[in-house]
Parts: structure tokens; sequence; C-alpha cells
């Protein structure tokens, strides 16, 4: 199990490599910065694990821990990704992704992730909770920008569309593994951890090599129904405008 | 409570793949709203004809000065669906407004960072107060008094006019 846990790990790892050099020689590094800047640190993250593994195994366990945390809250730089990238388009919603994105994780970092690492008995149970939690968050998320992204009619490219299918999945696959730990108990975790956990991020990170392979513009935005060349500074006069007009009305 | 998790990690994942497909493979006239084409904010006939809309005297005149309570009841029931319209228009408007794409992007980031911020406040502002006159309209009819002015956001006295300035030093470099 280990073993097979092990080799699908180097896949994942692999991924991650070439995923950095393909984003360097194609420009999807400069396109994605907050993404690449998470892989690298996956990458990083990986080697110096496997060093630890091999100078010192005892110390390996805590350590794996304390990068898997951090691991949890670092993905979020993906969602933000994501959610920069959809609305890059339209300037008057351009921030409209990051300010929902932060808005959900501190609303249920403090009603639903919080309550559960304060409540729960013992290490272990509260950072399954965590773990499990963080996961519904960031599906919550996805599926807040999946949804947007249809009502605006945000053209999703290849590259946008590659990273959210791939976050959705490895969500999806983490959340259902951080369930199925909880209900029944540590040792199932301790046996299919080794697979499961790197089979998600390798999927994961397949997808996103796939989809991030070349550099693909954003679809022709024709057909967004008034798709008038715009400056940022006459929108922002309309939005005033709209803005304006609307309180003259409401101070009647 | 397993169950729960794991009925939410399917269900995600068909809703996700469903979304995806459905945005990637949507053809142009399925994004355009089959709504009445919603005129220009710049349309200034189409600006004072909100005056007339909610303005109560014409009703306030059949009832009080010329004694026509049923014709005044008729005319407030018809100048209440105007104004429904009219807000909707204009709801429209501001929409069609914000699906505007942008291709060529600013060349000053930080002014852009800072306007985008100022940009997405006045959008959620305008949606929050058009959704809240439309419910008042709604309930109360277009005479009532119930709507808030914001006037207490010092936000919106401040940016017309740095946006007023962003914009004409825009439009004189250009020249």
């Amino acid at each position: 199990m280990q073993n097979l846990g092990l080799a699908i790990s180097l896949c994942g790892f692999l991924l991650e490599g070439v995923l950095i050099l393909r984003g360097a020689r194609n420009g999807v590094f400069k396109a994605l910065p907050l993404f690449y800047s998470y892989i690298i640190y996956c990458f990083c993250g990986f080697l110096g694990m496997y060093l630890i593994y091999w100078l010192d195994p005892h110390v390996y366990s805590s350590a794996y821990w304390m990068y898997y945390l951090i691991s949890m809250l670092v993905e979020f730089t993906v969602l933000v990704e994501i959610s920069d990238q959809i609305f890059q388009p339209f300037p008057a919603i351009r921030n409209l992704g990051r300010a929902l994105t932060i808005a959900i994780t501190a609303v249920f970092g403090l009603l639903y992730i919080l309550p559960t690492i304060l409540r729960s008995a013992g290490n272990s149970p509260a950072l399954l909770g965590f773990t499990l939690r963080a996961s519904v968050t960031k599906a919550f998320i996805l599926l807040v920008l999946f949804y947007l992204a249809r009502h605006y009619g945000s053209p999703l490219g290849r590259n946008v569309g590659g990273l959210m299918l791939g976050f959705s999945i490895y969500m999806a696959l983490n959340i259902a593994m951080m369930a199925s730990a909880k209900a029944f108990g540590s040792a199932l975790i301790a046996q299919t951890l080794w697979v499961m956990a790197p089979l998600a991020s390798a999927l994961c990170l397949l997808v996103w090599t796939i989809s991030l392979w070349e550099l693909a513009p954003m679809p022709s935005l024709s057909i967004v129904s008034t798709a008038t060349e715009s400056d940022s500074e006459i929108v922002a006069l309309q939005l005033t405008r709209f803005n304006s007009e609307l309180s003259k009305l409401l101070h009647k | 409570m397993t169950l729960i998790y794991a009925a939410i990690a399917i269900a995600f994942l068909i809703l996700v793949l469903g979304l995806f497909r459905k945005t990637r493979s949507h053809e142009p006239d399925e994004c355009i709203p089959h709504k009445p084409s919603a005129p220009s904010i710049g349309n200034g006939r189409w600006l004072d004809l909100s005056e007339r809309i909610f303005d109560p005297s014409d009703a306030r005149w059949l009832q009080e000065e010329l004694a026509f309570p049923k014709l005044a009841k008729a005319l407030r029931i018809e100048r209440k669906r105007l104004a429904i319209r009219w807000l909707q228009a204009l709801q429209a408007s501001f929409d069609d407004l914000v699906r505007t794409p942008e291709f060529a992007p600013s060349e000053t980031p930080l002014e852009a960072s800072i306007g985008s911020w100022d940009m997405l406040w006045l959008t959620i502002r305008f949606k929050f107060l058009v959704s809240y006159a439309l419910l008042v309209v709604k309930l109360f009819g277009p005479y009532h008094r119930l709507i808030p002015s914001f006037s207490w956001v010092p936000f919106s006295q401040g940016s017309e006019p740095s946006f007023r300035r962003a914009a004409l030093a825009g439009s004189r470099s250009s020249h």
C-alpha cells in the first residue's frame, strides 16, 4: 500500500515539475502567478518531506501533518487565482470573485471550521474536522464561482476551465476521503491515506497539466450581450451615474 | 453524517461537471437574456420619465381636488406597474454595463486596482439599492417614503468627483 502511494506521489511530483517547466516556457506562468506559486510550494514541499523521510523518519509524521495543514490554507490561493481570472474581462466586477472568496472563507471559517477545531476532543478529530470542513468551504466557493461565471457569461477558457475542473475533482475526493476517515476512525485513514491522498492530488495535477499545456487565450467575448470595447474610467463614470440617478430617486 | 458528506461530494462533482459543460458549450444566443431593450443611462427623456412615475401629485390631484378616488386608485396601480418596469429596465441597463468587457487592460496597475474595488462597491451598492427599491415599490407602491437615502455612506459623496476627475484626466490625455 505504501509503495503504491509512493509511486503515485512520485507521479504527482513529476507532473508538478512538468507543469512548472511548461508554464515557464509557454507563458502560462506569467498569466497565472498565484497558481504557479502554489505549484512551486507543492513541489518544494514534496522535496522537503522526502528529505525529512530519509534523514529522520521519526519526525516525518508530525512534519507531514504540519505541511498538510499549511497546504490546506495555501490551496485558497488557487481559488483566488481562479476568481481573479473569471472576472478579469469585466472592469466593473473585476474584484467580485476575490471579494466573494474572502467573504465566504471568513464566514465559513468563523461559523463552520472554527467550532469543529474548538469542540473536538483530541488532535486527530480536530485535524480531520478541519480538513473536511476546509474542503467543503473550498467546494462551496468553487460552486459559487462556477455559477457566477455562467451568470455573467464569463468565457471560461481552456486554462481557467481546467483549473476549476481539476480542483473540483480534488475537492470532491478530499471530502469523501475525510468524511470516511471521520466515520470509520483513524485506522482507515492510516491504511488508505497512503494511496487516496496522492491519487486525488495526481488526478488533479493531470487535469491541470493537460489544460495548461498551452496558453489558451480567452474565447471571444462577442458572446456577451453588449460586447463593446470600453475603458475602465468610462465604466466607472457610468456606474457612478447609475448610482447617483438611483440615489436621487431614493432621496425623494 | 458520512452519508451526508458523501452525498455532498457526489452532488458537488455532478453540479460542477454540469456547470462546466454548460459554460463551455453555450451558444452566443443563450447568453443574451430575452428581456425588453434596456435604455441608456444617458437618455434624458427616459430619466425624466421617472420624475413623472414617482410623482404623487397627479394621483393626489385626482383624489383630493377632482374627487375621483376610483380613478386615483387606478392611476396608482398603473404607476406602480410603470415604476416596477422602470426600475427593472434600469437594472437591465446596469447589468449590460457590468457585462461590458474590457479588451485592453489599464496600464496603471495600482490605480486600476484601487479603481476596481471602488467599482465593485458601486456595483454592489446599486444592486442592493435597486433590489430594495423594487421590493418597496412592489409592497407599498411608488409613492412610499420608506426608501432610505443612504446619504450617511461617506463613499457615495466622495466617489463621484474622483471618478469624474479620473475620467476627465483620461479624456484629456487621449486628445
